[in-house]
């Protein structure tokens, strides 16, 4: 159908063209045929007569006037009449014979005799007297001329037979041309006829393919899985084939003619399938046909109401439009559907309900835990002898690991549970690496391994991202490869590089060891969860077999990825690509200066016995904590619930309450705001959460109810040392603010620090070997130049992961110049950042100053500046 | 009978003054000898110029121009004669002879022409008598055929 469009107008044109050159050739035939027939019919009407008998009677009339010449000559009266006749026809002939047309060859000689005859005129008409005695001279004169009538008639010959002869060369042309003229017409019509039995054979075959096609598509349809209906503009039936007769248990016969829309739809939708069928009727618009597929109801012959699969295509036919539809059924389908929904589901209530075990058991585990730490560092202070200590030390590293353990877990879930918080904020790489490296050298030291950062390929420059995440993964996969390399070499890498796709770039961290490595088969499995390849090894080193797969969810949520590569036996290399946003430039941080911090400095004040209400509903934990805070040098009132806390607190004023808030019964946000909002003389007292489990939200509402502050258990000594501390500042300077942001408040004023050497002399006299006088001296100005830049800026931190990086950053510097005392000060101010305790990283802070100051002065002494 | 005796005294008259004035006897010379089976008529001028004339022009391939021929009609002839068939015989001074069939004597046929353009013809030229076809009226009369019978110089005709 489509080639006979396509080749439609130029047949039509080729035979316009034949049909003109028909037209034209029949018109010139014609034309000539009409010639030939009028020179044929002008040769029938003779135009002259016969020119040959004209010229030859003159021969025979000069012979016969000769004779009678001759007669004449002897001279009878009847010679002379006969003579005079003979004379007068010879005239007549010569006289015609000069008539005659095309006489041109005999025209010379006609001339001459007629001349000749006309001067014997007077003497012919002249007496018979006369006329006798010229008769000898016209004997002789006519001697003179005797050869001339043969010489006309032969001339006459040439001229008939040259007549004749153009004649019939002219005929001969016309029917030349017409018989041409009728070949071409012939040849045309033979070609026509050609082209036409052609076109004839072509539409034979045409439409036997057509035919072929038509009866295979009906073989299609009929053998088609799907059902076909097929119906016509006003919902009739017009076929309805095999599979359609099963689906719907309706034969062909019966369905025939018969409207779709009773027939097939269940009774809810047909008002619908009306509509659209008007529609198309009066707009030509379909909803349904040629829009691919489409999920309808349908019912069939026992009133069974399935769901089906359908997709229509329109074909235009002679009256007017088809729908042709296939329909699936998809009962089964929708069941499958709903069976892999429902195992969906179950699978995911059993992951969630796996989860919240671990949480909770998490939670349980640390509660006791927090009993048994807790007692164990009241044993620590108690006098112990050496053996005993080591036990103690050796239970301490236990419960530690741990707890790390827990926290592990509970990392976990809360990552699952959406609960982490990603905090974007502007750092630089070689600051925040450097940092790490620092953290873990303790670690790596405690297993003999050796840390390297190298930042040979780095171009450091600020970048935007979540400087804690990426704390956490180098922690995770340092740790991890520090822990498997036992007295090996630990590189760590950073750089920067083009990203080919987007516009952007990417920070690609390495952290490579020389250790065991994986195999390969393990490498796809390693960032699962809860994976520990060996197991025999993992006794020695503890773990949960979480780290990678805290990696693997941190690195995603950056919209990183990792990959891991390792020949057994050569070590392992993780390699992770981080999208990345690079800022232009350092932002300055406008809040807090230095002399803000000074204002909010808290001074070291002497312990002031402050009147304590705890609240606990755990005795064993209540006793722990209790000896904790009388050994700080606290006076402590007990509470061993909500209820016996706000009957408390209506009677007797607290400096500060420390509150458990899960108890039975009332817990201690509900006793908070019975307090707060009590007529006790405890109305503005400070309470503390004091939980084992605090997510975010939870920590909003210890706020919004209006606690102070927020301790996690298991409490440590120090961090609760320091916490009251802060309390007992305000008792001494009351206009002195609590800090208003809850946090995670371990403390640790009096840092480890303090007991280290301003430098570290050993390291020192190895610079000095290694870089010599000048080197050294000038390596150390940086330092200082450094130090003195960029101090100010972290003491200004805004943010803890950006005082965390900056002292990282400085701890890094510190550390390769020997300034031991900086060192260990800036790596407790960032650890302090990393586990989220901002009062102690504050804290900490305010010990930089002189810290630099001191280092300062014997750095200038050591190296003679 | 009266013809034969006339042309017999016509033919002693031209024997005797004929040569004399040739043209003025023309009239009274015997011009035409119609031969039936027993009979022959003789005609002069003057019998031919008593009977009914026709007249008409037309072209003729031995002439130049338009030519008014006046004559007696064959069929006025044969009328007068009384003879409605056999064949005609028609013969010239020179003894050209040809045959005219009976079927040619229709009215507004050919004519024994003894004038073109009103004037008699001279035995030099055609004359005196000449069976002329009207050739421009018909197509038919413009065959070789009919040319043929257009005879001229005739003095004689036979009918059998």
């Amino acid at each position: 159908m489509k080639d006979a469009a396509q080749f439609g107008p130029a047949r039509a044109r080729s035979r316009q063209v034949l049909m003109l050159a028909l037209v034209v050739g029949m018109s010139i035939a014609a034309y000539l045929a009409y010639n030939v027939w009028d020179r044929i019919r002008a040769l029938d009407s003779a135009q002259q007569d016969h020119a040959e008998w004209v010229f030859t009677q003159i021969e025979i009339e000069f012979l016969k006037t000769d004779r009678a010449l001759t007669q004449a000559q002897s001279a009878t009266p009847e010679a002379l009449v006969e003579f005079r006749k003979r004379f007068d026809i010879f005239y007549s002939r010569v006289l015609l014979a000069e008539r005659v047309r095309n006489n041109a060859e005999a025209k010379p000689q006609i001339r001459e005799l007629r001349v000749l005859l006309d001067s014997f005129l007077p003497v012919i008409d002249g007496t018979d007297a006369q006329l006798a005695a010229a008769l000898d001279d016209i004997d002789t004169m006519l001697r003179t001329v005797e050869d001339l009538p043969r010489e006309i008639a032969l001339a006459s010959i040439a001229i008939a037979n040259e007549m004749s002869q153009n004649e019939r060369h002219e005929i001969v042309r016309l029917i030349e041309v017409m018989a041409a003229i009728v070949l071409i017409v012939t040849l045309a019509l033979v070609g026509a006829v050609y082209r036409l039995s052609r076109q004839a054979s072509r539409l034979n075959r045409t439409s036997q393919m057509v035919e072929e096609n038509h009866l295979r598509l009906a073989k299609t349809l009929q053998a088609s899985l799907d059902a076909i209906v097929v119906i016509n503009e006003r919902g009739e039936i017009e076929d309805f084939n095999g599979s359609a007769e099963e689906i719907f248990g309706i034969t062909h016969e019966a369905a025939k003619g018969r409207n779709y829309v009773s027939l097939l739809i269940p009774p809810a939708d047909r008002t619908a399938h009306h509509k659209r069928l008007m529609k198309f009727r009066e707009t030509g618009e379909t909803e349904v046909a040629d829009k691919g597929r489409r999920e309808f109801e349908m019912i069939d012959q026992n009133g069974r109401i399935f769901p089906v699969e359908m997709s229509v295509s329109q074909s235009p036919s002679a009256e007017g439009s088809l729908f042709i539809a296939y329909i699936r059924d998809i009962t089964e389908k929708r069941q499958r559907e709903a069976e892999i929904i429902t195992a969906r589901d179950e699978a995911l209530d059993a992951y969630q309900e796996k989860s919240r075990f671990f949480a909770m058991m998490s939670h349980e585990m640390r509660t006791p835990l927090n009993g048994v730490i807790s007692a164990l560092q009241l044993l620590q202070d108690d006098r112990l002898d050496n053996e005993q200590k080591r036990y103690v030390d050796a239970a301490m590293t236990s419960g530690e690991i741990l707890l790390s353990h827990i926290n592990d877990v509970l990392a976990i879930e809360r990552s699952e549970a959406g609960t982490y918080e990603q905090v974007q904020q502007t750092c630089g790489m070689t600051v925040l690496m450097a940092g790490i490296i620092n953290t873990m050298e303790p670690l790596a030291e405690a297993g003999g391994t050796r840390l390297h950062l190298d930042l040979t390929r780095l171009e450091d420059k600020p970048i935007v991202t979540d400087p804690r995440a990426i704390q956490q993964i180098l922690v995770n996969l340092l740790s991890n490869a520090i822990k498997f390399n036992p007295g090996g070499d630990v590189t760590l890498r950073g750089w920067f590089a083009e990203t080919s796709a987007k516009a952007g770039e990417e920070f690609h961290l390495q952290v490579e060891d020389d250790g065991s490595g994986i195999p390969a088969e393990d490498i796809d499995r390693i960032f699962e969860d809860f994976v520990s390849l060996d197991s025999r090894y993992e006794r020695r080193t503890g773990g949960t077999g979480l780290g990678l797969g805290i990696v693997r969810r941190l690195v995603k949520r950056l919209g990183g990825e990792i990959k891991c590569e390792s020949i057994l036996g050569q070590g392992a290399c993780f390699t992770i690509r981080l999208p990345v946003e690079v800022v232009d430039a350092v932002p300055a941080d406008p809040s807090d200066n230095i002399s803000d911090l000074h204002e909010k400095r808290i001074e070291q004040a002497p312990a002031v016995r402050l009147n304590l209400l705890l609240v606990d509903d755990n005795e064993i934990n209540r006793d722990l904590i209790k000896a904790m805070l009388e050994r700080i040098g606290h006076a402590v009132t007990l509470a061993s619930g909500g209820r016996e806390a706000i009957a408390l607190a209506e009677s007797a004023a607290f400096d500060t309450i420390l509150m458990d808030i899960s108890m039975p019964d009332v817990n201690g946000v509900q006793a908070t705001k019975a307090i707060l909002s009590g007529d006790g003389p405890n109305q503005t007292t400070p309470i503390i959460a004091v939980t084992a489990h605090a997510l975010p939200k939870e920590r909003a509402e210890f706020a919004t109810v209006g606690m102070s502050g927020f301790l996690q258990k298991p409490l440590d000594m120090k961090v609760l040392r320091a916490r009251l501390q802060e309390i007992a500042v305000r008792e001494v300077m009351p206009d002195q603010p609590l800090p208003v942001r809850l946090t995670n408040a371990q403390t640790l004023v009096q840092g480890k620090f303090a007991k280290r050497p301003l430098l570290d002399e050993r390291q020192m006299a190895d610079l000095f070997d290694l870089l010599g006088d000048e080197k050294l001296r000038e390596r150390v100005q940086k330092l200082i130049d450094q130090v003195a830049d960029d101090l100010p800026n972290l003491m200004a931190a805004a943010s803890l992961p950006d005082l965390q990086a900056r002292a990282h950053g400085m701890a890094g510097m510190c550390g390769m110049l020997g300034a031991d005392r900086l060192h260990g000060l800036l790596k407790e101010i960032e650890t302090a950042c990393k586990t989220d305790k901002h009062e102690g990283a504050r804290g900490l802070c305010e010990a930089l100053p002189g810290t630099w100051c001191a280092t300062q002065t014997a750095m200038k002494a050591q190296v003679g500046l | 009978m009266i013809f034969q005796s006339l042309s017999r005294i016509t033919n002693v008259a031209a024997l005797t003054v004929g040569l004399a004035s040739a043209v003025a006897a023309q009239d009274e010379e015997v011009v035409l000898q119609v031969t039936l089976a027993e009979e022959t008529h003789s005609f002069t001028l003057s019998d031919l110029k008593s009977m009914p004339v026709s007249r008409f022009e037309t072209t003729t391939i031995w002439t130049d121009g338009t030519q008014e021929f006046e004559g007696v009609s064959l069929e006025q002839l044969f009328e007068t004669l009384s003879i409605d068939e056999g064949t005609i015989t028609a013969t010239a001074i020179n003894d050209y002879a040809v045959e005219i069939p009976m079927t040619d004597a229709v009215e507004d046929g050919p004519i024994i022409a003894y004038h073109t353009n009103g004037e008699e013809m001279s035995r030099r030229d055609k004359g005196p008598l000449w069976v002329v076809y009207p050739y421009d009226s018909d197509i038919a009369y413009q065959t070789e055929l009919v040319y043929s019978r257009s005879i001229w110089q005739l003095d004689r005709i036979s009918v059998e």
